[in-house]
């Protein structure tokens, strides 16, 4: 792999997002409703420790992924009992959660291994082998992981949800005015938690993308701040859910580009100039015009409920 | 009236107490599900922060960065906006005072040191206008912007001190700092407890006097108290936050250039700016109270001391005391739940049951 191929990009550029296209498209749910969830890194990195330990213990994969969903869920309960029913700190409560996932699975795995950094190898779910036979196209759908098809299908969902059915028009509603939502007799809290635990659910999966399909182990630090990333890509994405999967396809790309440029011979950027661009390209994004859009007028407002 | 401001402290410490309480007893827990006595893990843990002299200032020592990151979490936050970007800043402000420090050379102590303290704090306050200018400008929330610039921070440094500024032999750092740069200790070795210390007590002084004191902290608590309010009684919104954000993230670079000056002597490549992150969990249980957060700081500097003497002697990852804080700052966030709603919750299960009893005695 010592020439640029644009192929290999494509490809890579898609791995690179499908984390990305989870973890955003649920922070799109989730503050359409009004909660920003900032502690999306947090719930990722114990997804993808949940992940690897369900796989362990059980030596399958698709137990691990439950596991991942789980956990994602639950942190995001805590974060929606804190921030909805507590009518507490948004950005607040998130650190918690952050700080909290990078704690515990640090913690576990030493638990677990007796040593820091990375677990050992499990079983991992990398490629998608019942799309090996479809003709042409086949070995390259089948190289993919099922995450990015299980990401695909629910994506898809979700934006079928806001965008055609009455639920989508009642979380939209909550986020804009939850006063009127509830004077209309919408469930505001109910609506709320509903859609921060989905964006859980879609953070662990992200995780659990990480430690079972792009490897086989979990690592310390292995999210990388794709948490943070993921709320770039809502923003960029304006607070939609196709915006998000092209915001992530756009970081997925710099990683790839990135991955791309470290392999090949004598590249005049450093490698650490090049690992940041992710980063600065998403500063540059916000900056300028992508900056100006407008997200969920209640978003990140706490709404105690009248009655 | 003094029985009054009494229960006023006792319910304002109340609060971060329950909180750390129920965090450790929540620690407990995790501890005994990985096999481990919680008793033994926690007296390990306190003799680990206290048990000694040279224990007990190396806590005081480690508080330094947490006093200035938790003072510099605490400015913003009074202004509405959380800086988690004290990262980035603490390492900006490093990788300024460890080049003044080993590059300038032929200068008296006195000169050279707050020349490495100015700069250090100069470019902590650089790598905090961005995000405070998209926030302002563009709306950009600034826990998302501070962490790319983090993550940009960590790979700046790490390329300039292993590629352009690496000193020639083995280690990846910079050269070492002249010692003309060098911070005195306060107290001698073993206990090496460095001058910083007691900078970082001047800073808290100072935060608080900024705070209570003068135009521009009556400003930064208006804008963060309303910000609307505050635009209509002709506040300078925009720069507010601005002046604001830069003091964060001056402090947060001041606490990176004396971790170089004060104890490493040069910056390394793996040098961590994580206090920065641990600066919001310090500010936010203080209430972003300059005294208060130097008793958080000392809290945490001890649960970070003493959990590496926990991990060695009873076996317990460090890491849960990362988790702890992390149950700490939930509470925190919950408290507005206990302290003012709590009660306001079980008057309406009440008043509904009235109401209910009513419709049924009718």
């Amino acid at each position: 792999m010592k020439e640029f191929s644009i192929f290999v990009l494509i490809i890579t550029t898609i791995r690179m997002a499908t984390p990305l296209m989870l973890a955003s498209v649920g922070g799109v749910f989730s503050e359409k409703a009004g909660v920003s969830n900032i502690g999306i890194e947090g719930m990722i990195i114990a997804g993808a420790f949940m992940g690897m330990a369900g796989s362990y213990y059980t030596g399958n994969p698709w137990i691990g992924v439950l596991a991942a969903m789980v956990i994602g869920a639950a942190m995001a309960t805590i974060h929606g009992f804190v921030s909805i029913t507590c009518g507490g700190n948004q950005s607040v409560s998130s650190t918690g959660l952050i700080l909290l996932g990078t704690g515990l699975s640090a913690f576990g795995l030493r638990s677990m291994f007796g040593r820091a950094g990375n677990s050992d190898p499990v079983k991992a779910l990398p490629t998608t082998e019942i799309l090996r036979d479809i003709p042409v196209v086949g070995n390259v759908l089948a190289d993919f992981s099922p995450f990015l098809y299980i990401a695909i299908i629910l994506i898809a969902i979700v934006y079928y949800i806001l965008y055609h059915t009455p639920l989508g028009l009642r979380i939209k509603t909550v986020g804009e005015n939850p006063k009127v939502a509830e004077t209309v007799g919408i469930n505001v809290w109910g609506i709320r938690y509903f859609a921060v635990i989905t964006s859980g659910i879609f953070a662990g999966l992200a995780g659990a993308y990480l430690s079972l399909g792009q490897m086989n182990m979990f690592q310390e630090g292995m999210s990388a701040g794709r948490g943070f990333l993921a709320l770039g890509a809502v923003i960029m994405g304006r607070w939609t859910p196709h915006g998000a999967v092209l915001a992530s396809l756009f970081f997925g790309l710099f990683e790839a580009l990135q991955l791309q440029l470290q392999m090949m011979p004598n590249v005049p950027i450093p490698y650490e100039l090049l690992q940041s661009m992710p980063y600065i390209a998403s500063l540059i994004v916000l900056a300028t015009a992508f900056g100006k859009s407008r997200g969920p007028a209640a978003n990140g407002v706490p709404y105690l409920k009248r009655s | 009236m003094k029985r009054k401001n009494n229960k006023e402290l006792l319910s304002k410490l109340l609060m971060p107490i329950v909180a750390i309480v129920v965090a450790l007893v929540i620690g407990a827990v995790f501890i005994g599900i990985a096999g481990k006595n919680p008793i033994e893990a926690y007296s390990a843990l306190f003799r680990g922060a206290f048990g000694t002299p040279v224990a007990f200032f190396t806590t005081l020592g480690k508080a330094t960065p947490l006093i200035l990151t938790g003072l510099a979490v605490s400015i913003a936050f009074k202004c509405k906006m959380l800086n988690i970007g004290g990262e980035g800043q603490m390492l900006a402000g490093a990788f300024a005072a460890a080049i003044t420090g080993a590059y300038l050379t032929g200068l008296p102590a006195f000169i050279h040191i707050p020349i490495t303290i100015i700069a250090g704090m100069a470019f902590g306050g650089i790598w905090a206008i961005l995000p405070a200018l998209l926030k302002i400008k563009r709306n950009v929330h600034p826990v998302i912007s501070t962490i790319m610039l983090n993550y940009v921070a960590v790979n700046l440094v790490r390329f300039l001190v292993s590629g352009p500024f690496k000193a020639p032999g083995e280690t990846t750092a910079t050269l070492p700092i002249q010692a003309s740069a060098k911070l005195p200790f306060l107290l001698p070795a073993p206990y090496r407890l460095s001058l910083s210390f007691l900078i970082a007590l001047i800073c808290v002084v100072v935060i608080w006097v900024i705070m209570n004191k003068t135009v521009l902290g009556y400003n930064i608590k208006a804008v963060g108290y309303n910000e609307d309010a505050a635009k209509y009684a002709g506040m300078n919104i925009t720069k507010t936050m601005l002046i604001a954000f830069i003091i964060s993230g001056a402090l947060a670079g001041l606490a990176g250039s004396m971790e170089v000056t004060g104890s490493l002597g040069r910056l390394y490549d793996s040098f961590s700016g994580a206090n920065g992150f641990d600066g919001i969990p310090v500010a936010l249980l203080a209430g972003c109270n300059p005294f208060g957060v130097v008793l958080t700081s000392l809290l945490f500097s001890a649960l970070r001391t003493g959990a590496t003497t926990m991990q060695t002697s009873v076996g317990i990852s460090k890491d849960i005391v990362q988790a702890i804080q992390g149950i700490i700052i939930l509470f925190i966030a919950a408290e507005f739940f206990f302290r003012h709603k709590g009660h306001l919750i079980i008057k309406n299960m009440i008043g509904n049951k009235l109401k209910r009893n009513k419709k049924e005695a009718a």
